[in-house]
């Protein structure tokens, strides 16, 4: 007999045959043993139980309590053998006192003492059932599916029969014991209860204390033994992954709508999160980047979604989303995930490898298409022709870029502009190049994505960064090249303007470079060793002593949490956002420091950072994208 | 009296011995003192002084017997041991950092004098380092594995990466705690110059904090941690046993605690049950005399001097654990302006 016929509410399962059923009707409504037929119970007692309200057990020679539905409180009898049936919901009921008692008890919220006679068989109903296994010699509980906290009995021969979900169960103290037990061992009640010439002064009542027993060491051990052992997570485990944000709420750009808009009379909306929030995604999120205001995250599945956007979108910066009151507009404001249909050709074979956003556009990089930029063009930016007067909101345009002698493999977004690497290990620019950010050698925009030259033209570049207007680019022999801004001293140590125009090699000591980032004032990298140097202007992470440097500084590794007892611990990869920066190190970390701004550093403070501080993430940290004023980490879980 | 000065002389300072599992710490402080009393009282006496007592006999004299006075000397009733009692009845053995009964490990008793620096050495607040077994695969109510049984589990998806990616997380969160707890004001250059040092330690009471925690061994279902804490307490450790487990989605038990090293005292100089007696004792308070006086001072007089500043650096007890060269906080003077 499978515990899933017993436990469900119609089984009618017949138990031996009884005799002085009565029936009675209750105010409540419950006529019990509705379907006329008696079917719990032996004359003498038992103990058997049987859910829902059906059936009443006899009470031979005693009182009988039959509990109809609701919020019954009943005490069991005093007498030799009592059945207490419970009836559906909140049912309190206290086990008979007799030797054999039999508790029967309904579905929800059930707590019933079982009772302290010889043998009782205890059937718990389905949800929040706290059931104290009888006392008796033998007992038999039986548990429903959730919640359920059974003691077992303590009887000589039990048997606890629990259900599925999150179930506390100490097995039987008995001699047989045995998390599953089959129902023989309730339903034959005779074997169970013995004689019923028992001493008269074994129930005596004592209300809820029990009879002290001290119980041996071997006792103790066989009960250990006997125990369930549970398992959570199987040996081949996957871990999990998530995603979690933090910072400025109210643009929508966290992607929690209670956050803007409380859907509970309780919740408040907030402006700022100031910890890690986990961020409930549909897929598995393998990239994800932060703009000014919004953020888009994608999946590299082939399914039909798999690019979302959240925040700010009066640019169309998240594409055109249909809003549902007005369906020829779009929203100002995504509060949530939402997809962005791109106009791919085969939208079942393309997966989207990286995305980028920039101050209002955006751009997607995918396997076998090429690049889609959409968003404000007003300097070229998305690398098509600027188009004067063109309104950008509630706009449907999503521009295909092909202009390219490769594949590409990187796009990055500066604050106007936008970076192109391909896979020979070339670069290219358009947007706006007011300070030289685009390195094409003028000042003008650019509206047509083209190849950079300089001191680049010719080196096989493995990297480019920028989130503000200055750039960086990294090259496979660890070599250095910046460009753009310089009003911050990101490239004072090569020239004396503020604007370079054309990529110019950095001529750097400190080791080989393995990662670079370059942020709206400050620059950083990381090299083959794990050391963290910085350079420009702002907080940079040494301490408010150091707010300006041309040259590169380390960070202390202790900082980063090296220490004694654990030597081997680098710094693997740096991010920065526009007066932030973030580092990971190879235990999955992460280190933020910088500006504040409106939270955006996760730290629970609002106070600035001039050191690297630990952000505490329930996971490993895998990836971090920042943003102005919020950031978003793609985490996998310990285990 | 000669006797008690020369007994007394070198019963003035800090030892420390080997609490064994099972027993209480007070009945460890109550036995040393026992056996120090014993033997203090089994030493030998000066000789009884003597009085010249003339006492009436009777002499054979001439006319029958005569009544004169003999001078006799005879020992001083009033010195007699069996009169005054035993010369040494009561010790001032006071305990250092406690240890539960379940524990074992060092502990640091102090006696006489000595009890006036256990409070200096509490508000030193020094590190301690405890090693501690654990066994996976259940979980019982007071963590340890003499407790009634809660819950058993599998364990079979636990392996040594994925203990020390949960002990890694362990070390940051209450570095971050210890960062926090020091009430140093982030925003200034000392802050964060404290913080590159290496150990920034809170001065006054906090919850209890674990600078550094790894794995010593790990054959499932046993595993061995080593443990550097502040202000903790034995459960809290079995409950950091515990929790480890929870984290790894299974359930761990501790099965031994035992401390290696509290503040300056290492196992090296705890004494073992067999050799608590008055000259080993007396050895081992001279011994730590010196090493004593000189942490203290540096511990303290470092606190005294910063005034309101409560934060200190651990660097005599890292630098003797670990002799690295590369970590510069041996190399730091306290006193450096």
């Amino acid at each position: 007999m499978s515990p899933a016929l017993l436990l469900r509410a119609g089984s009618r399962r017949p138990l031996a045959p009884q005799r002085g059923l009565r029936r009675r009707e209750l105010p409540g409504g419950a006529l019990v043993g509705q379907r006329g037929r008696p079917e719990l119970g032996a004359p003498r007692s038992p103990g058997g139980a049987l859910g829902s309200s059906r059936g009443l057990p006899p009470q031979r020679g005693l009182l009988g309590a039959l509990v109809g539905l609701r919020g019954l409180h009943v005490l069991g009898p005093q007498g030799r053998s009592g059945g207490v049936l419970g009836g559906l919901r909140g049912l309190h009921v206290l086990g008979p006192q007799g030797r054999s008692g039999g508790a029967l008890v309904g579905l929800r919220g059930l707590h019933v003492l079982g009772p302290q006679g010889r043998s009782g068989g205890v059937l718990g109903g389905l949800r929040g059932l706290h059931v104290l296994g009888p006392q008796g010699r033998s007992g038999g509980v039986l548990g429903g599916l959730r919640g359920l906290h059974v003691l077992g009995p303590q009887g000589r021969s039990g048997g606890a029969l629990v259900g599925l979900r999150g179930l506390h169960v100490l097995g039987p103290q008995g001699r047989s014991g045995g998390a599953l037990v089959a129902l023989q061992e309730l339903l034959p009640q005779r074997g169970l209860l013995g004689p019923p010439r028992e001493l008269p002064l074994q129930g005596l009542s004592r209300g809820f204390a029990k009879v002290a027993r001290t119980r041996s060491s071997r006792e103790l051990r066989e009960a250990e033994d006997s125990a369930p052992v549970f398992q959570y997570v199987g040996k081949q485990a996957k871990r999990k992954e998530r995603v979690f944000v933090w910072g400025f709420c109210h643009a929508g750009a966290l992607g929690i709508p209670s956050f803007v808009k409380p859907d509970a009379g309780w919740k408040k909306s907030r402006r700022i999160q100031p910890t890690p929030y986990r961020l409930d995604t549909v897929e598995k999120i393998s990239s994800a980047a932060c703009g000014y205001g919004f953020t888009l995250i994608s999946s590299k599945t082939t399914d039909i979604t798999k690019l979302w956007g959240m925040g700010l979108n009066k640019d169309s910066q998240l594409g055109f989303q249909r809003s549902r009151k007005d369906q020829t507009k779009s929203y100002e404001y995504v509060l949530e995930p939402s997809p962005i249909p791109l106009p791919l050709d085969t939208p079942q074979q393309t997966r989207i490898l990286q995305v980028s956003c920039g101050r209002a556009h955006s751009l997607i990089l995918t396997d076998i298409e090429g690049v889609f930029s959409m968003g404000n063009n007003s300097y070229g930016q998305c690398g098509r022709k600027v188009i004067k007067g063109e309104i950008y909101s509630e706009s449907h345009v999503i521009n295909r870029l092909q202009e390219f002698e490769g594949r590409v493999v990187q796009v990055v977004c500066g604050q106007d502009h936008s970076l192109f690497r391909t896979e020979k290990g070339e670069v290219y620019s358009c947007g706006w190049g007011a300070d030289g950010q685009t390195g094409l050698g003028h000042y003008d925009i650019t509206s047509v994505p083209t190849k950079l030259g300089g001191d680049v033209a010719g080196v096989n570049i493995v990297q480019v960064a920028s989130y503000g207007d200055s750039c960086l680019a990294l090259s496979d022999e660890g070599d250095l090249f910046g460009w753009g801004n310089s009003e911050y001293m990101q490239l004072a140590s090569i020239t004396e303007t503020t604007q370079v125009n054309v990529p110019r090699h950095l001529p750097f000591k400190i080791g080989r470079i393995k990662d670079v980032a370059c942020g709206g004032t400050g620059n950083a990298i990381v090299n083959e060793e794990g050391n963290v140097f910085v350079w420009g202007y702002g907080i940079l992470g040494k301490g408010p002593n150091l707010m300006e440097t041309a040259t590169p500084e380390m960070i202390p590794p202790t900082l980063f949490g090296l220490s004694d007892f654990s030597p081997d611990t680098r710094v693997s990869r740096i991010r920065c956002g526009l007066s932030q920066f973030a580092a990971l190190n190879n235990r999955g970390e992460l280190f933020v420091w910088g500006k504040n701004i409106r939270g955006c550093l996760g730290i629970g403070r609002m106070e600035d950072q001039y050191f690297p501080w630990r952000v505490t993430i329930p996971g490993e940290v895998v990836d971090v994208a920042c943003g102005v004023d919020h950031m978003v980490t793609l985490v996998k879980s310990f285990i | 009296m000669a006797v008690r000065k020369a007994a007394w002389s070198g019963l003035n300072g800090l030892f420390t011995v080997y609490k064994p599992s099972g027993v209480a710490s007070l009945r460890v402080r109550d036995s040393v003192e026992t056996l120090l009393l014993k033997e203090l009282n089994s030493l030998k006496q000066p000789d009884m002084p003597q009085q010249v007592r003339f006492l009436p006999t009777t002499v054979e004299g001439n006319a029958g017997k005569e009544l004169t006075l003999t001078v006799t000397q005879l020992p001083v009733l009033a010195a007699h041991p069996l009169v005054r009692g035993p010369n040494f009845t009561h010790l001032k053995i006071g305990v250092g950092h406690r240890l539960d009964t379940k524990s074992s490990g060092v502990l640091v008793l102090g006696v006489g004098h000595g009890n006036k620096l256990l409070t200096d050495l509490y508000d030193a607040h020094l590190t301690r380092t405890y090693t501690v077994r654990g066994l996976f695969g259940k979980a019982t109510d007071d963590f340890s594995d003499t407790g009634k049984l809660i819950e058993k589990t599998t364990f079979d998806h636990v392996t040594r990466d994925k203990l020390e990616r949960i002990l890694a997380v362990i070390q940051g969160t209450n570095h971050k705690a210890l960062l926090m707890y020091s009430k140093i004001d982030l925003k200034t250059q000392e802050a964060y110059e404290l913080a590159v040092e290496g150990l920034i330690r809170p001065m006054e009471k906090t919850p209890p904090l674990i600078t550094a925690i790894r794995c010593l061994q790990f054959a499932p279902p046993e595993f061995q941690l080593e443990i550097q804490c502040l202000h903790e307490t034995q459960k809290y450790l079995r409950k950091v046993v515990h929790e480890i487990g929870l984290e790894l989605k299974s359930t761990a038990v501790c099965t031994q605690v035992r401390r290696i090293r509290d503040g300056f005292f290492t196992l090296d100089s705890a004494l073992l049950r067999t050799h608590w007696n008055l000259r080993n004792i007396r050895k081992s308070i001279q011994d730590s005399r010196i090493k004593v006086q000189v942490e203290l001072q540096r511990n303290l007089g470092h606190q005294a001097k910063s005034g309101e500043r409560h934060t200190n650096m651990d660097q005599v007890t890292e630098s003797e654990l670990h002799r690295t060269e590369g970590i510069s906080a041996s190399n730091i003077s306290p006193y450096a302006d």
